[in-house]
């Protein structure tokens, strides 16, 4: 399995005058790993991704790359291929001068850079375009484009910062499976900043999630999904509902037991809840079914509204003094139900997790937020 | 009711048509009755000519008076254009790519030189170079009329380089460049059409000056503006139509080579 650490983040922090946008990150990523970034804008994320490039200085911390540190190095010393958003192509250069740009700094010989730049094509899939220039390329095009040009010169860490946030929704599920092979195929180790959760699901190896400036939590995929360690991952990362619910027991080894609505229920933490007294219950709602039984939690509800989604009902469910609920039946139970109707909902309880409630302890407590702390403000070829 | 409305909202249109027109005719029309007159072989001023020549322009070059004062001009027009751009540029990029505090204050008074009133900024500038002792010196000129030129740099390289994202210069240091060579071989590259067309116009703007030449040029820096309101003075020439239209010819295809290497 990967062992060797890629890119390591020790402690690191930057600073926008009284505003911290990255309280010093801790973060380890295996070489060849696909570790996506993933957080709500002003998280952090983006300035930690350009603190990696080197676009801007950390105020502490170290960033080791292979074992050595660049946390002061030029970004030209660093040599890590970076995407951006907009594609940043060179519009005065044609493709094969927009992607053999990383070689010729490099000194590369022409004949070389040009074979180099047409095996680049080959492997992101643009064919007969080497004259072309960057306005006159679709921008799925443009996309490829920019990442065969971060490639070019074999760097030991693509960064990529929402590399298809401008594109629409169709091409954005096939570029992600290029990204995936194209991944596969290089096995380059890959730092993948995104606030599309479903992109960072279907991506990444690991996900850390960011929060306020912190990493909140870092896991596969799965396991960030199925046993949420934080309050902030099971809804900003799950999609999942919480409810309140009081801790009555808690172990070691993961299973606790909750009191939530008035039932005591078993239940998973992904996380250490020693002296947690109020906690939330963490819902899927792929988990909810109708029905009443044992060794669940059993919810009165209301329904409130019912949408057909195709394979599914996601229904919205109203619980008297608790808020909403929402729960995605299989089609044969959500078609039928009447908005306003009463019904009675299932939870298994293996499919119930436990989160600290926040100003409690835990990993996922989190403080108030300072609103301020925005990635928009680091222009950063004004901070070298 | 109707009917009445898309009668008036058509004499509307065709009233606003005509205006236009009148308007267009106005401008053009001294343009073409000087550059008929310049064609004629009188010796005298008179429209319409009765005889159709090269008078004006013989006149022209082979009269030391007029022909050096050309040279004159750009003399003080191709250096004062040259400082615009080597003072504006780096204040352009300062503008946009540092963190530089008042940066747009310091833009906008940037642009200044657009509004001053000419002639008072002219007594208070001959003050000052009386006091230095450089009235009638090419170089005091070549200075006042930078100020002049200036503008023109802030407003089309600052417009360029506007529309050049950091993120380019970023990405070519990612790739291996220096600060210096991202900044020259991308973002300078693509402000350089800009570059271009601010130092043409730049010099259009110097070469025209006839403000700044009557009070810091003392009475032997004598270029083509100047030569042309000396020479009023004495009566009117029609040879001046002849300088005239070379100029007006002149700037014309400037101004098109300006908007040309702009769009480039």
């Amino acid at each position: 399995m990967k062992t060797a650490i890629g890119l390591q983040l020790k402690g690191l922090a930057k600073s926008y005058g009284p505003v911290e946008a990255v309280k010093g990150v801790d973060l380890s990523v295996f070489e060849g790993e696909f570790l996506t970034l993933l957080g709500p804008s002003g998280s952090g994320k983006t300035t930690i991704l350009r603190l990696i490039a080197g676009f801007t200085l950390p105020t502490a911390g170290q960033i080791m790359l292979q074992g050595r540190d660049v946390s002061r190095m030029t970004p030209a010393e660093r040599g890590i291929g970076m995407v951006f958003q907009h594609y940043a192509l060179f519009p005065h250069m044609t493709v094969v001068e927009n992607i053999s740009y990383g070689l010729k700094m490099r000194g590369w010989p022409a004949a070389k850079r040009n074979q180099r730049a047409r095996e680049m094509q080959e492997l992101v899939g643009l064919h007969g375009m080497d004259k072309r220039l960057p306005r006159e390329l679709s921008g799925g095009q443009q996309q490829r484009v920019a990442l065969a040009r971060a490639l070019a010169f074999e760097p030991t860490l693509l960064l990529m910062d929402e590399p298809l946030g401008a594109l629409d929704r169709e091409l954005r599920i096939r570029m992600a499976g290029e990204l995936r092979r194209i991944h596969r195929e290089l096995g380059t180790t890959v730092v993948y900043v995104t606030h599309d959760r479903e992109e960072a699901m279907t991506l990444s190896d690991r996900v850390a999630i960011m929060h306020l400036g912190v990493i909140d939590a870092v896991g596969t995929p799965h396991d960030l999904f199925s046993v949420p360690p934080t309050r902030f991952v099971a809804s900003f990362f799950g999609g999942h509902n919480l409810l309140p619910a009081q801790l009555t027991r808690h172990s070691a080894n993961g299973h606790v037991k909750v009191r939530c609505l008035d039932q005591e229920v078993d239940a998973t933490s992904g996380s250490d809840l020693t002296g947690a007294g109020n906690v939330w219950v963490v819902i899927p709602a792929i988990a909810v079914r109708l029905g009443h039984a044992a060794a669940s939690l059993n919810i009165e509800a209301t329904v409130a509204e019912t949408l057909y989604i195709g394979g599914a009902v996601q229904v919205t469910c109203e619980i008297e003094g608790m808020g909403r609920l929402l729960a995605n039946l299989p089609v044969e139970d959500g078609l039928g139900l009447e908005v306003g109707s009463k019904i009675d909902l299932l939870v298994k309880s293996a499919d119930l997790v436990a989160v600290a409630r926040e100003g409690e302890s835990g990993a996922g407590a989190s403080q108030p937020a300072p609103s301020a702390a925005t990635e928009e403000v680091d222009d950063l070829a004004k901070d070298i | 009711m109707l009917r009445t409305q898309i009668a008036v909202s058509t004499l509307l249109r065709w009233l606003s048509f005509a205006l236009v027109l009148l308007l267009i005719v106005f401008l053009f029309v001294p343009v073409v009755v000087v550059v008929m007159l310049s064609f004629s072989n009188a010796t005298v001023l008179q429209f319409p000519p009765d005889q159709f020549g090269l008078r004006q322009y013989v006149a022209f070059f082979q009269n030391q008076y007029w022909t050096s004062s050309v040279v004159k001009s750009l003399v003080i027009a191709l250096p004062t254009a040259l400082v615009a751009v080597l003072v504006g540029m780096p204040a352009v990029f300062a503008f946009n790519r540092t963190r530089l505090p008042f940066r747009e204050g310091l833009e906008l008074s940037g642009l200044t030189p657009f509004l001053l009133p000419g002639v008072a900024y002219a007594v208070a500038l001959y003050a000052m170079y009386a006091q230095f002792h450089i009235v009638g010196t090419t170089v005091g000129l070549i200075l006042a009329d930078s100020v002049i030129a200036l503008p023109f740099v802030v407003v089309i390289v600052g417009a360029a380089i506007k529309r050049v994202p950091p993120d380019l210069e970023l990405v070519a240091m990612s790739l291996g460049a220096s600060r210096a060579r991202a900044l020259i071989g991308i973002t300078f590259r693509l402000t350089l059409p800009a570059i271009a067309a601010a130092f043409v116009l730049a010099f259009l703007a110097a070469f025209d000056e006839a403000t700044f030449v009557n009070f810091v040029g003392g009475p032997d820096l004598v270029t083509l503006p100047k030569a042309i309101f000396d020479s009023l003075r004495l009566g009117v020439d029609p040879l001046i139509t002849g300088i005239a239209t070379i100029l007006m010819a002149l700037t014309g295809v400037t101004m098109l080579l300006a908007v040309w290497l702009r769009r480039a």
